[in-house]
């Protein structure tokens, strides 16, 4: 590593918080590089200076060792789009969607890419009105809906504390209204974490979706490199897919990307 | 003798021999008389009454050819056996003519025989084309081979069968080159053709070349079972997507439709305005309300309405109207089939809204579209609109100067230039997968464990509360130790009576706390009589009177107790904890 670069990485690890940026045209890493803020740091400065391939490594270097966050998977969906790959970036925002729900670079950015689709396909969503009678659902990350489930459960029973065991009437409708939280909240962070909700990318350039697991099936439609569909049933090397419209079929699992919402 | 036996098995050998190939015979049959080029013709040649070798093939120069293997039939009939073997051979033409295929010779007992010879029509591909035999076959065909770029063809499929057939899957071609929207639902319908009734399925798509020069449709399949020597029925009694059989044997049979070349054109050098609509369009523009106050609002429709690539129409361009603020409104569509064609109409409206009093005129708005059918640009427009325009409300009619005011030059929509990504974040808590996992387990497991824990010592606290006895019981150590302690102390202070006088309280309130009597109150003899009540063994019983009465000996009577008041203390703990013990 040059003087330059040691520097750089010393400056990194020293940082007082994870949020460190890299100053552009920074040198690129020539070690294994392991510490979250370094490889953040590092892919943000590849990035700005046009490497988008070393960038993705540091990217994806990040999520190996177990960083989750949406930001991680954002940027991750721009160097995939400025380097031409449609379907990882869709993958990627897709993913940076479920973890940043109401970021409004993470949807201009879907958007802008789900433009340059081949495919008027539907992006696969949940119906309209069961976003709205489900919004703690389907608005907030898993990360929001654990936090926003135990602070209900810790006021529910405190308050249902209050109410029962040192006889306080008015606590009784505070445990009440907090009980109808925990059973909306606890139920659907449940479900999130036991049945994540898996997504397909169509990452050939052209795939055609069969009636059934294997080559020798009918093909029912063809999709292109970028379209989503909902993940419905899984074998070995086959998944089922879903489309936003209701048409079904099978695909090659190594035709597709897919993504854990 | 000899010689002559052996001479007689060879005649009748001989003799044998002729009578097998006299009963022999060889023929020769396609499964069509006519076809297209790349559409194959099965040749089946019998061989009937013999095992000769292999058919020796005429010169098949005209066509491809693929063995498809041979089979055999054995009958019995009134005890007289035949037999039968058919070699199969497919013939895929080369090209277009009508050709005779020579005779084919096999050679049975030593003896060559041929089949007879046979006339085949091969038809240039393209157009209407069909694949199969006679029994279900499939078409493709376009209505038009050289149609103009973006001008719309019908691409037809069609499904012929006068059997019985089932599981039909077709594989219809991608529409490389071209834009393709579907023509109306799949029909069916009885036709009938070279004298026989046939259910034809069809499938009608329109398709607008997106490009000039040759464009190919590839070729259109066609999977379905079909009946193997069963009985066949009538070709309206079934559905042919549906399996319907039963018992029936049937094989698996792909017909094809071959490619279909098309030489699109290209347009002809464009006039101005031109923005590539290609059909037959009408152009007309309507105004809601043509008198109106200044200030109110009212709605200029344009209606776009024809038969061509009317989804890729865009608005005509409306001229500057300076005396009016102009409002996008809601676009609509309406496209669907009609007959061989995609038409419709697309509706465009604006919302005017007057500046200014006075009489004005909408001009005609023009639209430039591609006749195919002149082969010729053909330029449509609407008639002026006249507008007559009042003073508001409120306004005086007679101030013309601010009425007729030029307008303030209307603000235009921000002009798109270019769309590209926002940029990366560059600030993330990159936390880790799982981290607020252990909290929310925690956070949700923890409440509902402590308050299940306070729910039970409240409960507890609760029935000692009431109930006095068990309280007393709960506490009896407790007020054990505290008498204890208060005697300790006083021995500490120099005041060994009253270190007595507490150990006796110690121990009596211990046992009245125990069995929840007033144990002050008790003689020795009570106290000995109710803890062995108690299930107290005797012994322990005896030693708690004795200490209780040598202990009440000093307090009341003035004595010294049997040992030094330490002593006195520390067997007092020691009974105290047998009797914790022992209740």
């Amino acid at each position: 590593m040059s003087a330059l670069g040691l520097a750089f990485a010393l400056a990194a690890l020293a940082a007082p918080t994870p949020a460190v940026d890299a100053a552009p045209g920074a040198p690129a890493a020539t070690a294994q590089v392991t510490e979250p803020a370094l490889l953040w740091a590092l892919g943000n400065s590849a990035f700005r200076a046009g490497r988008f391939d070393e960038a993705i490594d540091h990217y994806r270097a990040l999520l190996e060792a177990g960083v989750d966050d949406g930001d991680v998977h954002y940027n991750l969906g721009n160097a995939h789009l400025r380097r031409g790959d449609l379907a990882q970036a869709i993958a990627a925002y897709r993913a940076a969607q479920a973890r940043l729900p109401r970021n409004e670079d993470v949807e201009a950015n879907l958007r802008f890419a789900r433009g340059k689709l081949q495919d008027a396909v539907a992006p696969p969503e949940p119906p309209a009105a069961l976003r709205t009678l489900l919004f703690w659902h389907y608005g907030l990350s898993e990360r929001e809906l654990s936090i926003a489930a135990v602070i209900a459960q810790v006021l529910f029973f405190s308050a249902l504390g209050l109410a029962v065991l040192a006889r306080l009437r008015p606590w009784r409708w505070a445990a009440s209204v907090l009980g109808v939280a925990v059973v909306a909240l606890v139920p659907s962070l449940v479900v999130r974490i036991t049945s994540p909700t898996r997504l397909a990318v169509v990452a050939a350039p052209e795939l055609a979706v069969r009636s059934g697991v294997g080559a020798s099936n009918v093909v029912l439609f063809r999709l292109h490199e970028g379209a989503e569909a909902w993940v419905t049933a899984g074998e070995e090397d086959w998944v089922r897919i879903r489309l936003a419209d209701g048409k079904q079929g099978w695909v090659p699992r190594s035709a597709v990307l897919v993504v854990r919402l | 003798m000899i010689p002559r036996a052996r001479e007689l098995a060879v005649g009748l050998a001989v003799l044998l021999t002729a009578a097998r190939a006299l009963a022999a015979g060889v023929t020769a049959r396609l499964d069509h008389p006519e076809t297209t080029v790349d559409e194959p013709l099965l040749l089946s040649i019998v061989v009937e009454g013999g095992s000769g070798g292999e058919p020796r093939l005429p010169d098949l120069s005209a066509f491809e050819v693929r063995a498809r293997g041979q089979s055999s039939q054995v009958q019995i009939v009134n005890s007289r056996v035949s037999s039968n073997v058919t070699y199969n051979y497919e013939l895929l033409p080369r090209r277009p003519g009508t050709f005779t295929i020579a005779p084919a010779s096999v050679d049975i007992g030593g003896r060559a025989f041929q089949t007879q010879p046979l006339v085949v029509r091969v038809v240039a591909r393209g157009g209407q084309a069909r694949s199969g035999g006679d029994e279900a076959y499939i078409t493709a065909t376009v209505s038009s081979a050289d149609p103009y770029v973006s001008q719309q063809i019908v691409y037809t499929f069609r499904f012929y069968r006068r059997v019985r057939v089932a599981g039909a899957r077709a594989q219809l071609p991608d529409f490389d080159g071209f834009t393709a929207e579907n023509l109306g639902d799949q029909t069916e319908r009885n036709v009938v053709e070279r004298g026989q009734t046939y259910l034809v399925t069809e499938i009608r798509k329109a398709l607008f070349p997106q490009q000039a020069g040759k464009l190919t449709i590839p070729s259109t399949s066609l999977t379905v079972e079909v009946p193997v020597g069963g009985r066949r029925g009538q070709a309206d009694e079934y559905d042919p997507f549906n399996d319907f059989f039963g018992r029936t044997r049937t094989s698996t049979r792909t017909l094809r439709a071959p490619p279909i070349d098309l030489t699109v054109r290209p347009l002809p050098p464009a006039p101005p305005g031109f923005t590539g609509l290609v059909g037959n369009f009408n152009l007309q523009a309507r105004l809601a309300k043509s008198t109106l106050k200044v200030g109110e609002s009212t709605t200029l429709e344009v209606e776009l309405r024809g038969r061509g690539n009317l989804r890729t129409a865009t608005e005509p361009p409306l001229p500057s109207l300076p005396a009016f603020k102009t409002y996008d409104d809601k676009a609509e569509s309406e496209l669907h089939a009609e007959g061989d064609a995609v038409g419709g109409r697309k509706v465009y409206r604006r919302a005017l809204v007057p500046t200014s009093l006075g009489d004005y005129e909408i001009p005609a708005l023009a639209l430039v579209s591609f006749d195919p059918a002149r082969g010729a640009y053909v330029t449509t427009t609407t008639e002026p609109i006249a507008v007559h325009v009042l003073a508001g409300d409120g306004e005086e009619p007679l101030h013309v100067a601010s009425a007729v005011a030029p307008a303030a030059p209307a603000r235009g929509s921000v002009e798109v230039l270019g769309d590209d990504i926002l940029p990366i974040h560059t600030r993330a808590r990159l936390t880790a997968r799982d981290d607020h996992r252990g909290f929310t387990f925690a956070g949700l497991g923890l409440p509902p464990l402590a308050f299940v824990l306070a729910l039970v010592v409240t409960r507890r606290r609760q029935r000692l509360a009431s109930h006095r006895g068990l309280a007393r019981r709960s506490g009896a150590r407790r007020e054990a130790r505290k008498a204890l302690a208060a005697a300790r102390a006083s021995l500490r202070q120099g005041r060994p009576d009253d270190a007595v006088r507490a150990a006796d309280r110690a121990l009596k309130g211990f046992v009245g706390d125990a069995l929840d009597v007033t144990g002050l109150a008790l003689t020795a003899a009570e106290v000995e009589s109710k803890l062995r009540a108690a299930g107290v063994d005797d012994e322990l019983s005896r030693a708690v009177r004795a200490r209780l009465e040598r202990l009440e000996a000093a307090t009341y009577g003035g004595g010294t107790t049997d040992v030094a008041p330490p002593a006195v203390i520390d067997d007092v703990e020691r009974l105290v904890k047998a009797l914790e013990r022992a209740l």
